[in-house]
């Protein structure tokens, strides 16, 4: 974990859920809060991984992974996060599908980042799940599976877990926390002024877009540039559901939202819906943002000018 | 171009009610990691080379979350079974739903944690230990 702390703010860093998590504290009461609050943060980011990880054999979306034909208890984590996929995926006519881990398996993302071992699981070889195998009951808060299916939440787990970690920092003159480029702002940063996001160019990421400025709101984006499948040449991790192959169509969407869990769960179903399909998505649930095709053409739905600096 | 609606998305509310419900389960967080492995070094009984006594023996252990209890079948002088009978944990029984197996495999309660459960798996262990200490340790 590194550590910087002034008088105007304390930011720190970890490796946490495959990815560089940093917070930044604006003008925190002592450094001694400051360490207790970002230790919060990064506990939140442990419990989910260890709850969602599906390179963990023993997570416990990997032990309810085999857990086949009969209702099983699940921690109150899991269960929100599985009710909001299966409302997102029902939602998105199948373009969201939590039930795609098998799949994923067998594009060659399968290994732990962490270990750096090989997860393989019963379900990669068999005929694919979709989101109608997993059932919920709410009273009983548990989850049923008809076929043995492998829940991949990778495209959740982050911005729930921003959205968890959050609580950690309430109460302070403003904060940022940045998962790996998905974010959660409050407040003013440390030099007063608004939190500033730049949008990465998906075909070159070093390369700034254009830059935001946004304050009290969750910020996240899916992009098909981070993560290449090692099985099949021109797949990248965001696969759609439907058809088990990545689309060429859109190269990036980048949503504005209040929560993180709603950011991350419509990015990555308008990545797969397309830029007109896609931004009907974001309008209907009332969120802003962006859309760059292949060829980097810009749909925006109407508010999201508000936010360009 | 679509008109936005004007009633308030249930997606939008669930994303807010998810995290909620998990604030609400009262998670504790506060609790390095490191701290429950410490004290379970101290429970890794001692081989027990003339083997249990047969019977069927409850224990139970404590967590910061709640309270975990087993049921530890002998047979022959053998672990051959063991339940977890109840949990009063915030986290469910599946989070250790393979450590009874392990304790049958390793016959002792020294099993490995999990991942993500550790109180709840040091409160397993602490069950396991408490039963197997009325089966004649």
């Amino acid at each position: 974990m590194r550590v910087i702390s002034s008088r105007s703010g304390h930011r720190a860093s970890a490796i946490l859920m495959d990815t560089d998590v940093t917070v930044r504290l604006v003008a925190p009461a002592s450094e001694a809060d400051a360490e207790r609050r970002v230790r919060e943060v990064f506990a939140w980011f442990r419990q989910v991984e260890a709850v969602c990880s599906r390179f963990e054999p023993d997570s416990e979306v990997m032990c309810l992974s085999r857990q086949v034909g009969r209702p099983w208890p699940v921690s109150p984590l899991l269960y929100e996060l599985v009710r909001f996929a299966l409302t997102l995926a029902r939602e998105t006519g199948g373009a969201f599908d939590p039930a795609i881990g098998g799949q994923m398996e067998r594009l060659g993302f399968d290994r732990s980042y962490r270990t750096g071992r090989r997860i393989v699981s019963p379900d990669a070889g068999a005929a694919r799940a979709t989101y109608r195998d997993i059932r919920i009951d709410p009273k009983q808060r548990t989850i049923s599976l008809n076929r043995p299916v492998v829940i991949d939440l990778g495209a959740l787990s982050k911005g729930f877990a921003i959205d968890l970690a959050a609580r950690a920092l309430a109460g302070t003159a403003g904060y940022a926390i940045d998962a790996g480029g998905d974010l959660y702002l409050r407040g003013r940063n440390e030099h007063g002024g608004p939190w500033r996001v730049g949008v990465r160019n998906p075909r070159a990421p070093g390369e700034i877009l254009e830059v935001l400025s946004v304050t009290d709101a969750a910020v996240c984006t899916s992009a098909g540039y981070a993560r290449v499948s090692t099985t099949t040449r021109s797949v990248h991790h965001l696969i759609d559901p439907r058809t088990g192959r990545s689309n060429d169509g859109v190269a990036s969407v980048t949503v504005i939202a209040p929560t993180g869990l709603l950011a991350d769960g419509l990015a990555t179903a308008a990545f797969v819906l397309g830029p007109s399909a896609g931004r009907r998505l974001l309008e209907r649930h009332g969120v802003e943002g962006l859309i760059l095709s292949g060829a980097l053409e810009r749909t925006a739905t109407p508010g999201f000018a508000a936010y360009c600096a | 171009m679509a008109k936005r609606s004007s009633l308030p998305s249930e997606l939008l509310a669930l994303s807010s009610l998810a995290v909620l419900g998990v604030y609400a389960a009262g998670y504790l967080l506060t609790e390095p990691a490191a701290n429950l492995v410490q004290q379970a070094s101290h429970l890794v009984p001692r081989t027990q080379a003339s083997g249990y006594r047969d019977g069927t023996y409850l224990g139970s252990g404590r967590s910061p979350f709640g309270d975990v209890y087993v049921t530890v079948l002998i047979e022959h002088h053998a672990i051959t079974r063991v339940w977890i009978s109840y949990v009063t944990t915030t986290f469910p029984a599946s989070a250790i739903g393979s450590l009874p197996d392990a304790v049958v495999s390793r016959q002792n309660a020294a099993v490995d944690f999990i991942t993500g459960a550790t109180a709840s798996s040091l409160a397993f262990i602490q069950a396991v230990q408490s039963a197997l200490a009325t089966a004649g340790v």
